[in-house]
């Protein structure tokens, strides 16, 4: 390659404008450290170095020239790696005196308690590991922490994810104490169903209905507490239904509301007011009833009684 | 000049008040360079102290014989600017339009490489201004896109809808007349 050529090639290679083969052809030279390459680079970078030179020239805060000082600063704060062989205390050489027990070597340790020499000689490579393991938190402390709190943005922005995620903890914890309210009652429920003393009660219509069967009660003298599946009631619009229990005497013993909502399920776990109805045969019949009517005589869901058919 | 690299070998002693010097001297034409290749003061003043940094943690880098100290200051800003840019390369879409700074734009004619004779540095700049003068206005872009946008000549030419040949012998062109210029001139590029 003729000086002329590796002059144009290497102002090219200065700002990047090289097709790869030609990159690589310089690449190659320069590993080599051919002289007249270095050089012929030198003088491009001299030549494309000065293109700023004429720009207007454009004063940075002087915030900038401190955060550099301190970025100096605290690089000289560090302290020089120690040479673990100077930096670690001396042992005395000076130790008392002491006899040495008969048929014991002179030199050997006064007592049997004493590390072995082997143990003895790796006391500097531990303590230098320690002094290793210090200088590396200290430095990681100097160099990483106050490289955090310099970028004010990036710890803002991590505030903000801080909170994010304090948000959603606190989300979580109302789902989790939803889940757990909705947990017990499903356990107490499944308690229920696998209660022996479950009954299921088979909702009819008291007249003009025949056999048709309209849902069905459960109920855990037990546990006081019933589910009542509805598939098949009709649903008035923003009906609150009553569930009574009647005696033979039309009695209403014992009564709970429910209320059909937009989540389209179809039974409602009822829980029965602690007041002693201990067997089905203390009410002749169930029936749901519209729970805001005013009248005395309450209006059937079904337009007609709902009877408290057989027990399975 | 030869007091900057008294101070760049004041600088290989850990002379801080050396690197303070330096800084005072030429902080402008480093954060010029950072500026018109990031286009963000933020980012520009980051670039800044990478630049000067690099000077305080690898002086030997600095090969007196070849160069000056302001050209030498000008690559590494150059080079920092640019691996700064290349870290947030989300906001590429901006290399295809190269815009100009707003406050720090040359004096634009036809998107050239231009100065404003009011504010510049005396002798050299117009060294270097009689040099950039002697270029045709598409070679000023070219080498404007290429030293301060980072943009291969496949880019420029992309940028610019022209073949790639046309932009590397633009390039080409007008470095090798800029070399001559300073050659001619009497200045010594390397000096």
């Amino acid at each position: 390659m003729s000086s002329k050529e590796l002059g144009e090639l290497t102002l090219l290679y200065v700002v990047d404008a090289l097709d790869e083969d030609e990159r690589r052809v310089i690449d190659n030279r320069l590993s080599r450290g051919c002289p007249e390459t270095i050089g012929a680079l030198a003088e491009a970078q001299a030549v494309v170095g000065k293109l700023p030179i004429q720009e207007p020239r454009i004063t940075p805060s002087p915030r900038a020239r401190e955060r550099l000082r301190s970025r100096v600063e605290r690089s000289r704060s560090l302290p020089t790696a120690p040479d673990p062989a100077s930096d670690l205390p001396s042992v005395p050489e000076t130790r008392p005196e002491v006899p040495p027990a008969p048929g014991r070597p002179a030199d050997s340790p006064p007592h049997g308690r004493r590390p072995s020499p082997r143990l003895r000689d790796r006391y500097p490579l531990a303590i230098a590991a320690v002094v290793s393991m210090v200088l590396t938190g200290a430095l990681m402390a100097i160099l990483v922490v106050p490289a955090l709190f310099d970028q004010r943005g990036q710890l803002q922005s991590l505030q903000a994810v801080v909170d994010q995620m304090k948000d959603d903890m606190l989300a979580y914890v109302d789902d989790l104490e939803r889940l757990r309210d909705h947990d017990q009652v499903r356990q107490a429920m499944d308690q229920m169903l696998s209660s022996p003393a479950l009954r299921v009660i088979s909702l009819r219509a008291l007249e003009n209905a025949g056999e048709e069967n309209l849902g069905w009660l459960y109920w855990d003298p037990a546990s006081k507490r019933c589910r009542i599946y509805a598939e098949h009631f009709e649903r008035p619009e923003g009906g609150r239904f009553r569930l009574a229990l009647i005696t033979e005497d039309e009695r209403e013993i014992l009564g709970a509301t429910f209320t059909f909502d937009d989540s389209g399920r179809s039974f409602f776990d009822i829980t029965l007011p602690e007041n002693g109805i201990d067997s089905p045969n203390q009410f002749a019949s169930v029936r749901v009833l519209h729970d805001d009517s005013e009248e005395e005589e309450t209006e059937d869901v079904l337009g007609r009684p709902i009877l408290g058919g057989s027990f399975h | 000049m030869t007091d900057d690299r008294a101070l760049l070998s004041a600088i290989r002693t850990r002379d801080q008040e050396a690197l303070d010097a330096l800084y005072e001297q030429y902080s402008g034409l480093v954060y010029t360079v950072c500026l018109r290749v990031l286009e963000c003061p933020a980012d520009a003043e980051d670039a800044l102290i990478d630049t000067f940094w690099q000077v305080w943690t690898k002086p030997e880098q600095y090969d007196s014989t070849r160069g000056a100290v302001p050209t030498y200051l000008a690559m590494i800003a150059r080079s920092r600017a640019l691996d700064l840019r290349r870290s947030r390369s989300a906001e590429s879409n901006r290399r295809d339009q190269a815009k100009p700074v707003d406050g720090i734009a040359p004096t634009e004619t036809d998107g050239e490489m231009t100065i404003d004779p009011t504010v510049l540095q005396e002798e050299e700049s117009d060294q270097v201004h009689g040099a950039l003068a002697s270029l045709t206005p598409e070679q000023r872009e070219a080498i404007r896109m290429s030293f301060y946008n980072g943009l291969s000549h496949q880019e420029i030419a992309q940028a610019l809808q022209i073949p790639v040949g046309t932009i590397k012998s633009r390039l080409r062109q007008g470095l090798i007349q800029l070399r001559e210029h300073f050659r001619t001139s009497g200045e010594e590029p390397l000096s």
